[in-house]
């Protein structure tokens, strides 16, 4: 808990079993708008749950069927990025400072780069795919 | 254009769709011409075989089919919910295979997720996939599958190491049986059916998406479709009820006067345009927020559908009621979409179950949960019933 930002706390934690890992998880920089976004995004969509950045919010139990789908779509259009199968995993997603880092990791590599070959990179370029896939 | 396709198609089998509902199937080609009018999955990426049509256009054409045969529509809506999952979830790999499959007619799917015991509360699922060294071994009972009984692939929600996970199972594989459902109040010729499996063997690559991701993402993307072309095909019938009773009442003399010339009749047909515009604009917001890809999709496309199920129920009860006798004789398109309409307000989501989500919505930035706990606690909007 200590290695929290003070800044990143949106609501008074009170539960530390939801502390995912301080200790290995990222720490994100202070002044972070990858994280604000994200902070701000959950706060909304799950009303009273803890926010801390290293605060699991799939394990307090508020978010309900519409959230996962909810948490994808924003990150995608927030952060021009593209959610793949390869990227399902929960540890990508449970705390703030997991998914910051995951879409700071995700910014990282330009989209046609080694490894996206299977999809991502052939997927953003045609502008219709995301239609489909929501539409 | 698969609107303008979509509207040709609809006239063509408008005269059949009667039939089809008595005799509880629709015709052994019908698959191959939808595919060829290009009204399969006709939102995927043309290299998948689709013609990359938006929310609106993908929407515009369910309204059309819905107008005229919900089970028709209803084969496009589960062919769109799989090919949705498979683009959206799928590998490359995976996309390669089925895709173009789905698109071109030479595989309709199915999604088997409802259970005995799990109809709404779909994390409920028992059926259990099991891996072994030569690959899955899927257990389990599926309920009221939607083209279960045709389907070719079905895409079915189960449980790995107690993970809600979804598997794609072509329906040939031995220890598949599937047994059709007679005498359902609507959707008759969906071919809907309750399908087993029964230690079904399935390879590895047909696992869609990790274990742990089978309900939140795979199958809520199934559903989140569903229900958004449900919803398009809902405003279609609606709109359909109201012009057959408008046509009625303007034709319809009883004694000297004629129906519309009461005000009440008139009174009544207002109160259904009414109805069918608002859904159709719901429908219309869910197709902006889906083609604009923001989070607010997935709530508007759950408003739009329960507002269209809701339309198009009290806008066929009423076009019965100025109908009369004729409108509820077996060969009345509106006594059909009646009975169509009332399924559509149970499947893709219950509608108490979307007025729960649509409530907590409401709640969202004010302080705090509302007191208590949840009433209807699911971890997918998805209910009972046929139409999957």
């Amino acid at each position: 808990m200590d290695d929290r930002h003070p800044d990143s706390i949106a609501d008074p934690v009170t539960d530390t079993d939801t502390v995912a890992n301080p200790v290995t998880d990222p720490v994100p920089p202070p002044s972070d708008s990858v994280l604000d976004a994200l902070r701000s995004f959950l706060a909304s969509a799950l009303p009273g749950t803890a926010l801390g950045i290293h605060d699991d919010y799939f394990e307090q139990g508020n978010a309900n069927s519409l959230f996962a789908l909810e948490l994808v779509t924003f990150v995608e259009r927030e952060f021009s990025v593209v959610v793949e199968v390869e990227d399902l995993d929960l540890d990508n997603f449970r705390t703030l400072a997991r998914t910051a880092g995951f879409v700071r990791a995700k910014r990282a590599v330009p989209p046609s780069g080694p490894g996206r070959a299977d999809g991502p990179a052939d997927v953003s370029a045609d502008s219709s795919t995301h239609d489909s896939t929501h539409g | 254009m698969a609107e303008a396709d979509g509207a040709l198609f609809a006239g063509s089998v408008r005269p059949h769709a009667a039939s089809w509902d008595r005799a509880g199937e629709l015709p052994s080609g019908i698959v191959r011409d939808l595919a060829r009018a290009g009204l399969l999955a006709c939102d995927l990426p043309t290299r998948y075989g689709g013609s990359a049509s938006p929310p609106l256009v993908l929407g515009r054409l369910c309204a059309e089919l819905g107008g005229v045969c919900s089970a028709l529509r209803s084969l496009v809506t589960v062919q769109g919910m799989v090919a949705a999952s498979v683009l959206r979830w799928g590998t490359e790999g995976q996309r390669a295979r089925w895709l173009p499959a789905l698109a071109g007619g030479d595989l309709l799917a199915g999604f088997a997720a409802t259970e005995d015991g799990a109809g709404t509360e779909l994390s409920a699922v028992a059926s259990t996939v099991r891996r072994d060294a030569a690959g899955l071994v899927l257990d389990g009972r599926k309920r009221w599958v939607t083209f279960g009984g045709r389907a070719g692939v079905l895409l079915v929600l189960a449980r790995l190491d107690g993970h809600p996970t979804t598997v794609l199972v072509e329906a040939d594989r031995p220890g598949v049986t599937t047994e059709p459902v007679h005498g359902l109040l609507g959707l008759r010729a969906a071919h809907v059916a309750h399908v087993g499996f029964d230690a079904v063997r399935v390879p590895e690559e047909n696992l869609l998406a990790p274990p742990g991701f089978g309900l939140s993402h795979v199958a809520a993307t199934a559903l989140d479709h569903g229900r958004y072309t449900v919803a398009w095909g809902c405003a279609g019938m609606a709109a359909a009820c109201v012009d057959h009773a408008s046509a009625h009442a303007a034709g319809r003399r009883q004694g000297e006067v004629l129906l519309s010339d009461h005000q009440v009749v008139r009174a009544r047909l207002g109160r259904a345009v009414v109805a069918t515009a608002a859904a159709r604009e719901l429908c219309a917001r869910a197709a902006a927020s889906r083609q604009d890809g923001g989070p607010e999709a997935l709530l508007d496309t759950v408003i739009a559908k329960y507002a269209a199920a809701r339309a198009a129920a009290t806008v066929s009860q009423d076009a019965l009621q100025l109908m009369g006798a004729v409108g509820c004789t077996a060969d009345s398109p509106v006594e059909r979409f009646f009975r169509d309409a009332r399924i559509t307000q149970l499947i893709e989501g219950a509608e108490q179950v979307a007025e729960v989500r649509i409530g907590e919505h409401a709640l969202r930035g004010h302080a705090g949960r509302p007191t208590g706990e949840r009433a209807v606690d699911d971890r997918a909007a998805a209910a009972d019933g046929p139409g999957r």
